[in-house]
């Protein structure tokens, strides 16, 4: 089957996969109470009243009769929630395809939060939080790249010897430690470790008095005047193409942004505050990668071509290097591609305790009850977006796969 | 009775007979052989085991299901009276000479005698009080009955002063007395004793308390009362308002065996046993059946885990609080497993068909077909037996994740247990977390920090045996049930 038709075959097979999705969360949303839903997509605070959205109200002039509440049955028809069920699963899917996936509350612990948020579309709202992901995605999976191929091959070389099992030991201890443990411990040591032996108050010698090390090592930006950012009055602090302390300006991209507007230290010290969490992410999540690496080569070990190149006297170093470890390689490719999709979701808990402007972070602040409420909105628009994500990354993967190994048959 | 099909390796079967050995056994022989090498492997199968057992032994312990004992601490030099009030207005002059009744109340004590009578005759009067910490109520937060209160009861002895120029005249004496408690410790809580540094000790089961931080509790590890009494653990101590929640590490650990286990194990296996099902089905038939069913497969498979868990007990909770008749707090754990298990079923599905795909077409298949065995038999007794050991290995790897997905869920502030101090593992750690994160945020440049190292410690050690030795297992007994792979 020629490429291109493949492709072509594989895309219009996604679209069932996520239609069902879809009905998967209107049924949810649907199940919903009148009032969730307005307070969610219209982004209305919580109704204290509670009279507001009940159907029946006492009536003005009689409150012992019950009469029609005219607010709800007026809102009800601005969701279209008087409208039959499939017309609304329809408008639903409409909706959710061309991007219109309702609004950040007022009220809700979100957009509370980050107050920017308030009334925002949900795709836009994704949209300013994804570029932190991003960056913290890539950097991870490059550490991890950079450890798992090496450390996989030497664990496939050196079979059931010490490397192995150590190897295994370290990377399943990773993936064991819960990540909340993980990143709160290495968020302490690293400002034990910068603040000189002093703790949390002591300001990291890049610093002046200003900025602790705490604040140096938690959220997405210096909230001092560290490096001397011109910033704009009313603005917090921050400079003036940092809105809100979050939505950067013009790519989004925090240390992009920051190297277009000629501030490198800024620039240096976003990457500095992605740097632990990444190694903590590539700490949690290297096993996974690492076993794959690891089986591919022990498989490719055992074929009949590396046997040739030893009979032909080839070293060993350049049998493992250039012959078993090249093509074991397709399936670690693939592997990759599919940790990338699923990093791009986020890392609620890293980004929350260490507070990195992410997708993680808003979503860890959309589920909570404490302050405000779930944002449902903001709930169900990433559900819809990460599927979305993880099915074209499927794809990709899937394409990629065969390009890489020509024996591998498309269909 | 009809063979099984052969396994792997084994190159005849045999009816079995009386007198024979099963036709699996080798299998599993074979198994534990390769297993047996495998010293990692071995040291999971070990904390597997001895985690079992702990959990049998929780389940024989009078200890609460739904939400741990919460204890309050209580300096031991509180309560100290801080002023009497009388009920009505002063007299001029003080009071008359005569007997006066009083009463005594003090939020969390009983006070003994907590009425009497005085007798005024020109001169201060002293009266000896007895203040116990009142016993726990009945029941907890969640309506489940509440194990006895602590062992110790701790008596402060007061004197209270009834000056008579300083009370008002009535018939009778309501003294109130305020208290220096550091908090209020509610009524469903036990109290904690804690005494300040230097004080002699005044009792078993009590903690010291730092100098510079008198409502706190000191980081102290004594493994007599981490096996006896109360290791206060879970909150801020730090403040006055905020120094009650605390429970008991060990109890909660214990407890915990239980809940995790159980939690695990019903998630895990209930996912298998539909992915399994809808596996070998798929597999087997394959067609349009097969399509659709891996296109529902693709679905859920989609759905991001964690939102969609979320999602699904916010949605359902908004709209009832009791499911199938559980009660509030059966109904949550319940509603729990099944919005794990609704995203859990698609990988098994998927890991069944693959490996249906290859036995299908294996020639003991085609043989019992020959044989003119219905489908259905074919299925169960042919293709089920021979594609479960990768479910198997999936499943002994799935059921360490759990506890580090609830933990997650907790941490990110979403109530998916019915108590705050649920006992499970996954909670407990990441409530200690939580606890952690508002200690540090306490810390000020003068009184320092006060890190309470045994809160994260010991859950998250739990936590963290659980996950790598089921791992290390699962990965063991694949080595040893994949030909490829061992020598």
């Amino acid at each position: 089957m020629r490429m291109w038709v493949y492709i072509l075959r594989r895309l219009i097979l996604l679209v069932p996969v996520i239609i069902g999705v879809m009905t998967i969360t209107f049924v949810l949303v649907s199940s919903l109470p009148v009032h969730e839903r307005l307070s969610s997509q219209f982004g209305a605070a919580p109704p204290r009243d509670a009279w507001l959205y009940q159907p029946l109200r006492p009536c003005p002039t009689n409150p012992a009769q019950e009469c029609r509440n005219p607010v709800y049955y007026e809102d009800l028809a601005k969701l279209g929630l008087n409208k039959p069920i499939p017309v609304q699963w329809a408008v639903y899917i409409y909706n959710s395809f061309t991007l219109n996936w309702g609004t950040v509350g007022n009220g809700s612990t979100a957009g509370q939060t980050f107050q920017a948020t308030q009334g925002q579309q949900v795709s836009t709202v994704l949209g300013w939080f994804l570029p932190y992901t991003l960056e913290l995605a890539a950097l991870s999976l490059a550490i991890i790249l950079i450890i798992a191929i090496p450390l996989g091959n030497l664990a496939a070389v050196n079979r059931n010897r010490p490397v192995d099992q150590s190897a295994r030991i370290l990377s399943f201890s990773g993936y064991a430690l819960p990540g909340f443990l993980l990143s709160s411990l290495a968020l302490m040591a690293a400002v034990i470790a910068f603040g000189a032996g002093t703790g949390f108050f002591a300001h990291p010698p890049w610093c002046g008095p200003g900025e602790t090390t705490w604040q140096e090592f938690t959220g997405s930006w210096p909230t001092y005047t560290c490096y001397n950012i011109s910033a704009a009055a009313g603005n917090q602090g921050y400079p003036s193409w940092l809105t809100d302390g979050f939505i950067s300006h013009p790519t989004g991209f925090p240390t992009v942004d920051a190297l277009i507007h000629g501030q490198g230290w800024l620039a240096l010290d976003t990457i500095l505050r992605i740097a632990i969490p990444a190694m903590v992410i590539a700490f949690a999540s290297i096993a996974g990668l690492l076993r794959f690496v690891r089986n591919s080569m022990l498989e490719v070990m055992n074929l009949d071509f590396v046997r040739t190149a030893r009979a032909e006297g080839i070293p060993e170093q350049t049998v493992v290097k250039r012959h078993a470890g090249r093509n074991s390689l397709n399936v670690t490719i693939t592997v990759l591609g599919l940790t990338f999709a699923a990093f791009i979701g986020g890392f609620p808990i890293i980004e929350d305790v260490f507070k990195l402007n992410g997708v993680g972070l808003i979503l860890a602040y959309s589920v909570q009850i404490s302050k405000g409420g779930i944002d449902f909105g903001l709930v169900f628009g990433a559900t819809l977006l990460f599927t979305i994500i993880v099915v074209l990354a499927n794809i990709i993967v899937d394409v990629l796969y065969a390009y890489l190994d020509p024996r591998v048959r498309l269909g | 009775m009809s063979s099984p099909s052969p396994p792997a390796t084994s190159s005849t079967v045999s009816p079995r007979r009386a007198g024979r050995p099963h036709p699996r056994l080798d299998a599993y022989k074979r198994t534990w052989y390769f297993l047996r090498r495998n010293t990692l492997a071995l040291f999971g199968l070990g904390v597997i085991i001895f985690f079992v057992i702990v959990a049998v032994y929780a389940s024989t312990q009078p200890l609460p299901y739904y939400g741990l004992n919460s204890y309050c601490a209580t300096n031991y030099t509180n309560p100290t009276i801080l002023s009497t009030e009388a009920s009505s207005v002063p007299v001029q002059g003080g009071l008359p000479n005569g007997t006066y009744g009083y009463t005594v109340a003090v939020k969390g004590y009983t006070p003994t005698p907590a009425s009497g009578s005085f007798q005024v005759a020109g001169k201060a009067v002293t009266v000896q009080i007895t203040f116990h910490p009142t016993p726990a109520a009945t029941t907890d937060a969640a309506g489940a009955a509440s194990s006895s209160g602590l062992t110790f009861a701790l008596a402060h002895t007061y004197s209270v002063t009834f000056d008579e120029f300083g009370l008002s005249g009535s018939a009778n004496w309501q003294v109130s007395l305020n208290v220096t408690t550091p908090n209020d410790c509610l009524a469903i809580e036990q109290t904690v004793c804690t005494y300040p540094t230097g004080s002699p000790v005044p009792g078993p089961g009590c903690y010291q308390t730092p100098p510079a931080n008198p409502s706190d509790i000191a980081p102290t590890l004594n493994l007599a009362h981490f096996s006896m009494g109360p290791l206060p653990l879970g909150s801020l101590t730090l403040t006055p308002s905020t120094s009650s929640g605390f429970y008991n590490v060990y109890q909660g650990l214990l407890r915990g065996a239980d809940w995790s286990l159980v939690i695990s194990t019903s998630i895990v296996g209930g996912g298998a046993l539909v992915g399994l099902v809808v596996g070998a089905v798929s597999g087997f038939y394959g067609g349009a059946v097969d399509e659709a069913l891996m296109r529902l497969v693709d679905i859920f498979l989609s759905i991001p885990q964690i939102l969609f868990v979320i999602v699904v007990i916010a949605v359902v909770t908004q709209t009832t609080t009791s499911v199938l008749g559980l009660g509030p707090g059966g109904s949550r754990v319940f509603l729990l497993i099944m919005a794990f298990l609704v995203t859990w079923w698609p990988f098994y599905a998927r890991v069944v068909r693959g490996q249906v795909l290859v036995v299908r077409e294996q020639k003991y298949v085609e043989s019992a077909r020959a044989a003119g065995a219905s489908r259905g038999r074919i299925i169960r007794r042919h293709i089920i037996p021979n594609s479960v050991y990768p479910v198997f290995i999936q499943m002994s790897l799935d059921v360490g994740t759990i506890p580090l997905l609830i933990g997650v869920l907790i941490y990110l502030g979403f109530p998916i247990f019915p108590t705050p101090y649920f006992p499970e593992w996954g909670a407990l750690s990441a409530n200690s977390v939580v606890s952690l994160q508002a200690f540090l945020n306490t810390c000020t440049e003068t009184t320092g920090c006060i890190v309470p190292w045994w809160q994260i410690f010991f859950p998250g050690l739990v936590v963290f045996m659980f996950a790598i030795s089921v791992n290390f297992f699962s990965d063991g007994l694949r080595d040893a049930l994949d030909p490829r792979l061992r020598r």
